[in-house]
């Protein structure tokens, strides 16, 4: 703007009676312009709008609804032998084709996904709740507590995992799930006991717990209200990458012949028997691997879009 | 600086890993390669190639090569490649191949070898002494040889083994370097055909030590073939031993032997020709190979029955009809076909058909005894309710619950004992439980008697004397079944020399082993052969231990 | 920095002690024993006098302690399913040949997964990127065996190019490290294509980019630099991992390595050689750790710091 035109707006008069005082709305002044959108709705909508995290829960949900269900109104037995229909391959009668028994696939490798998925799911969450209180009462109390705890973590987490797993089922004789999920889990909480308590330890040095803590917000308070929903969401997406893990752990150890026995079977034990027939029989280890294949995907791309959703930092 | 560093180091990793790869891979022999010797196939005048050698499978790493320690069948194999016995069995008979011939005494109790000249490969003369080494180092306790019972007939070999008697009263010894004497505790007419007797360098043994027969520097052979080279766990290189005393009847110059733990490779590998021969079970290769010009095939009998084992000591199955009524309520056909794709034969009886009781085949002269108990059985189920009623255990199968070990824990394993377990509760309206473990535990769980039903499986030798006497020891062997007739027949019969008294006594024993159901036959292994056409001259008689004689490749 | 690198290795070997003492005492839990999985007839005394030899008969403390005075000495012990091999020299033996086929697979797997996850990074959202993707869910979702069993027949029956198994000339290497490289690749690709988006994202790339420097250097000299101390992590870890070989490729492919000696170790009741073995994976894999944890002092100056503090 140059001299000029300040000059001609200054000479205007400006008249009082030409504004009027409408008065002060203090109240809308603190409203917010739209709703209020607390942190786990706005997750909630983040992941929702990731297409491909939503593809792999309903792919997930699907699965999970055919390993209840399937077996229990399939017409075909899940054990019984049919020794007339022997290595048939998929067919209208049994959509999966048969096994060396003659049993229907089809529902043999949903009943196996019920293993599978259970110890997936479970194996995640018992290294989850372990690691967790593990993690917490170590960053919780700190000094020579945290100290000790972290030295046995570590001395724990020296040994490779495979051998643990392997000398674990053979000492306890792992047949039964529960043995199976102690075999596999027994050192696997490491990792999560180290994240939890590094979250934590992370969360407590952060701003606005200390201005919590100046604000004078009981320790109880900082801890449930800041320090567990922000560790929540690392640990979830910390679980679901694990899942998948824990389904190839139990097909690795079918395949060694310490996995689950009769007659309960998985995936694993289904892939792992099919391998010598699979030049001339291939379906019979395409379909369960296919599924295992598929579960572990969903899982990681769940997970994938959990963190997307659940860390705005890493917001793209 | 630091970028240097870390350069210098990935420099390091790789020049070390690259160091490492050469050295390892020379390491190995460089017969490694199937085809390097592949010099000039041409072919003699009576149409056998100039280069004869031989590619076979061998199915588990020796545990290793020394008579006084060896714990498998594989290494006994490799023995009679090695190594030259007393005696071999060739066509069915025993010949003489260590010795030359031999006397025994009228009361069956002195043997007297006179040895044929033969020498080890660094010249030195196998002499009596020899094999006199061998069974003191096999009776020595310090070696804990694990087949001391193969021997218990030696004068004195038991006793010095368990450290109550001291070897020099070894019922062994050499009047001269050229003769042999044995002296037995008791007369043993299947001997010769039953027991090996290997002979063993006193001075080697010595030298080697704890290493003896770990590697092929470490052994001194003096058998058809030596060992040129042992790579763990991959393979075995036989070369022909010019030095032998039958050297003109072996042709192969070299034998390969390939370890190879995964079916799927070692079909291939006889697929493409990387082998000249294997056994084959799965029935689509089976097709395959047979739709091939080039491959021919024969049937080996294993002479092994696989059966089940009870626990005569077990609650529910010390009663005889309870383990008759399992016995008699499988369905061999089924099994037999399923398990083994149809190679194997259902079994009524534990002797298989290979056996021989001197000239005398023992199955074509003894009736497989539980086709006669099937006869006069109607119903397997109402047998078992008989039983239980007998036990006191009320008259409702549905209410009876058993365990059925199994000693293996691959998927396959699982769907054989499957089978068995829907075999049995169709049949006999109870449940069965499956119970897997590993060899090792199964074996140890069997022996100390932790089991009610077992799958099990027993080889036979020459004469049934082997496999029947497995139940005559104290315990009443694996099943517990103690049964003093049995006892006695089976030994009065290991002592008469007479053929047809000898046939009847085993035929009465194994009558009662089956009748009163210590065990329940189901199948008699045996193996189905496909061999590229060039091989000419292998064996089909099982027991027969003649190493590679007669075999010669023609037109590879 | 010595200090550092000192205390380091005190506290690795209290760890290696630790882990050897657990392992004693687990692996003499394992129910059963050798000699009764090697031969099915044995009599009570041979079994006695077996034990007796390999002092299997005392307890447990007794064994523990001469256990640990043979290990100071340098000796494993010696097989018990194999009579006569000292478990140092099977060691010595397998774990070479374990090792190159590992080794040669994780290098593979490294480079290359490492380049294609920079070109998927570089090209997020289009064809490479997916592509990449895809091929790198494939390699972690594919069982070994099935892959193994496909290949070996593929190459050596249908189009006989290899040889089927066995182990010895530099023909028996090509498949399976073919098998053996698909799984870090496909891991390194997808870990490496992450790592290069978040510091893509970081505002120092911007301000080098506004600056005007050249995308070829900002790729090799900025995003590639710090992109990759991640991974050098990752691979420290893999590196213990290749000595004990992969089972299921030793068993297909015939090979005289580790991993299926460990198995086959552990099925036998060879007490002393799953132990032996048990310490020297653990202490390769405690080793290896320490390595890298001071390869990354070295490079990363804030974690030597905060060490320190």
């Amino acid at each position: 703007m140059n001299e000029n035109a300040v000059n001609s707006i200054q000479e205007q008069a400006l008249d009082p009676k030409d504004f009027q005082i409408q008065g002060a709305d203090t109240a809308s002044a603190e409203l917010f312009a739209r709703k209020p959108v607390t942190y786990w709705r706005d997750a909630w909508r983040r992941f929702f709008k990731n297409k491909l995290a939503v593809v792999a829960l309903c792919l997930l949900i699907v699965i999970t609804l055919c390993t209840i269900f399937v077996p229990i109104f399939s017409s075909h037995s899940i054990s019984a032998h049919d020794l007339l229909n022997r290595k048939q391959w998929p067919s209208a009668q049994h959509w999966f084709g048969t096994d060396d028994l003659g049993r229907d696939l089809f529902v043999r490798v949903w009943a196996g996904g019920r293993v599978s998925i259970i110890i997936g799911v479970l194996g995640a969450a018992i290294v989850a709740v372990v690691g967790c209180i593990y993690g917490g009462i170590a960053a919780y109390f700190g000094g020579k507590v945290d100290m000790l705890m972290m030295r046995i973590v570590e001395i724990l987490s020296s040994v490779p995992n495979l051998l643990v797993v392997i000398m674990m089922s053979v000492v306890l004789e792992s047949s039964s799930i529960p043995t199976l999920l102690f075999a596999m889990t027994v050192t696997g909480w490491c990792p999560i006991a180290r994240l939890v308590r590094s979250q934590m330890l992370q969360i407590s040095r952060s701003e606005y717990v200390m201005a919590a803590r100046l604000m004078g917000v009981s320790p109880l308070k900082i801890v449930v209200r800041h320090m567990i929903p922000n560790t929540f969401s690392v640990i979830i997406v910390a679980v679901t990458f694990r899942i998948p893990g824990f389904i190839f752990g139990e097909a690795f150890l079918s395949y060694v012949g310490l996995g689950v026995q009769p007659p309960n079977t998985s995936w694993g034990a289904l892939s792992s028997a099919a391998q010598s027939s699979l030049l001339y029989y291939p379906y019979m280890m395409f379909f369960p691997a296919l599924l295992i294949a598929l579960t572990m995907l969903s899982f990681t791309l769940m997970g994938d879009g959990l963190r997307d959703a659940l860390d705005p930092k890493l917001r793209r | 600086m630091k970028r240097k560093l870390s350069l210098l180091l990935a420099l390091m990793m790789m020049v070390t890993l690259f160091a490492g790869c050469n050295k390892a891979l020379q390491n190995p022999d460089e017969n490694m390669n199937n085809n390097n010797d592949n010099k000039e196939q041409g072919q003699t005048s009576d149409g056998k190639d100039t280069n004869q050698y031989l590619n076979v499978y061998l199915s588990a790493e020796p545990s290793v090569l020394d008579v006084a320690r060896f714990v498998g069948v594989v290494d006994r194999n490799m023995f009679f490649n090695v190594l030259e016995p007393l005696t071999r069995i060739e066509n069915g008979e025993v010949v003489g191949a260590g010795a030359e011939s031999w006397d025994i005494s009228d009361d069956g109790l002195t043997y007297t070898f006179h040895l044929r000249e033969n020498y080890w490969t660094d010249g030195q003369k196998v002499t009596a002494q020899d094999y006199i080494t061998a069974l003191q180092r096999q009776c020595d306790p310090n070696n804990a040889f694990p087949h001391v019972s193969d021997y218990n007939t030696i004068e004195n070999f038991v006793a010095i083994s368990s450290g109550e008697a001291d070897v020099s009263t070894l019922g062994a010894s050499a009047p001269d370097e050229n003769t042999l004497v044995l002296k037995l505790n008791a007369p043993n007419v299947a001997l010769l055909s039953s027991t090996d007797f290997f002979p063993d360098r006193a001075d080697i043994a010595e030298k080697y030590g704890d290493t003896l027969g770990t590697e092929a520097s470490n052994m001194m052979c003096c058998g058809p073939y030596t060992l040129e080279s042992w790579t763990h766990n991959s393979q075995l290189v036989l070369t022909k031993n010019d030095k032998y005393w039958d050297a003109d009847s072996f042709d192969i110059q070299k034998v390969t032997m390939l370890i190879i733990p995964d079916s799927n490779a070692q079909l291939a590998s006889l697929e493409n020709g990387s082998l000249d021969y294997l056994g084959v079970s799965t029935p689509e290769y089976v097709e395959k190979f047979q739709a091939r010009d080039d491959m021919d095939e024969m049937m080996l009998s294993s002479a092994r029955t696989s059966m089940v084992i009870f626990n005569c000591e077990d609650s529910v199955f010390s009663n005889e009809k309870v383990r008759q009524a399992f016995s008699l309520a499988l369905d061999r056909d089924a099994l037999a076909e399923v398990i083994t794709n149809g190679t194997a034969t259902p079994a009524y009886s534990l002797v298989p058909p290979d056996c021989q009781v001197g000239n005398l085949n023992f199955r074509e002269n003894v009736e497989e005894p539980l086709t006669a108990l099937a006869k006069e059985v109607d119903d397997p189920k109402a047998l078992l309710i008989e039983g239980m009623q007998e036990l006191g255990l009320g008259d409702d199968p549905s209410k009876l619950t058993v365990k059925f070990a199994w000693g293996a824990t691959t998927a396959q394993a699982r769907t054989y004992s499957e089978l068995y377990q829907q075999l049995w509760q169709e049949a006999l309206g109870c449940t069965v439980e499956l119970e897997f473990n590993d060899s090792a535990t199964h074996q140890s769980n069997v022996n100390a008697g932790n089991f009610q039903m077992a799958s099990m499986s027993w080889g036979a030798n020459y004469e049934p004397q082997f496999q029947l006497s497995r139940w005559s020891t104290e315990v009443g062997g694996q099943s517990r079944w103690k049964n003093a007739d049995y006892v006695s027949l089976v030994t009065e019969a290991s002592q008469t020399s007479d053929e047809q008294k000898r046939l009847e006594l085993y035929g009465q024993a194994e009558e009662l082993l089956i009748r009163e159901a210590a065990i329940a036959p189901v199948y008699f292994m045996a193996s189905r052969r496909f061999y590229y056409s060039y091989v000419n001259g292998l064996n089909a008689n099982t027991f027969d231990t003649t190493s590679f004689k007669g075999v010669y490749t023609s037109g590879r | 920095m010595a200090k550092f690198i000192l205390k380091r290795i005190l506290y690795m070997l209290v760890v290696l002690f630790c882990v050897i003492t657990l392992t004693f005492f687990l692996v003499h839990s394992i129910p059963g024993d050798p000699i009764t999985s090697m031969v099915q007839d044995l009599p009570i005394e041979t079994r006695d006098l077996y034990l007796q030899k390999y002092g299997f008969d005392q307890p447990l403390i007794v064994q523990y302690v001469k256990f640990i005075q043979q290990l100071l000495t340098g000796d494993l012990g010696q097989s018990l399913r194999y009579p006569g091999r000292q478990v140092v020299d099977i060691v010595a033996n397998y774990a070479p040949v374990s090792g190159i086929i590992g080794g040669i697979a994780l290098a593979i797997g490294f480079a290359v997964g490492i380049l294609l996850g920079i070109i998927a990074a570089l090209n997020r959202n289009r064809w490479p990127d997916r592509l990449v993707m895809v091929l790198a869910l494939l390699g972690t979702t594919i069982p070994t065996f099935v892959f193994a069993a496909v290949l070996q027949y593929v190459f050596t029956v249908t189009v006989p190019l290899f040889p089927t198994t066995g182990w010895g000339t530099w023909g028996h290497l090509v498949l399976p490290v073919a098998c053996m490289c698909v799984g870090p690749l496909a891991s390194y690709a997808r870990y490496m294509r992450s790592s290069v988006l978040d510091i893509t994202n970081q505002d120092f790339i911007l301000t080098a980019e506004a600056k005007g420097v050249s995308s070829f250097r900002i790729v090799s000299r900025h995003i590639f630099r710090n992109s990759f101390l991640p991974c050098i992590t990752m691979i420290c870890t893999s590196i213990a991992g290749i000595f004990s070989g992969s089972f299921i490729i030793e068993s297909i492919f015939a090979i005289p390595g580790l991993g299926k000696y460990f198995i086959s170790a552990i099925n036998d009741r060879d007490y002393s050689v799953v132990l032996g073995l048990n310490i020297i994976f653990t202490g390769t894999y405690i080793l290896s750790i320490l390595v890298c944890d001071i390869l990354l002092a070295i490079i990363d100056p804030r974690i030597r710091i905060a060490e320190e503090n």
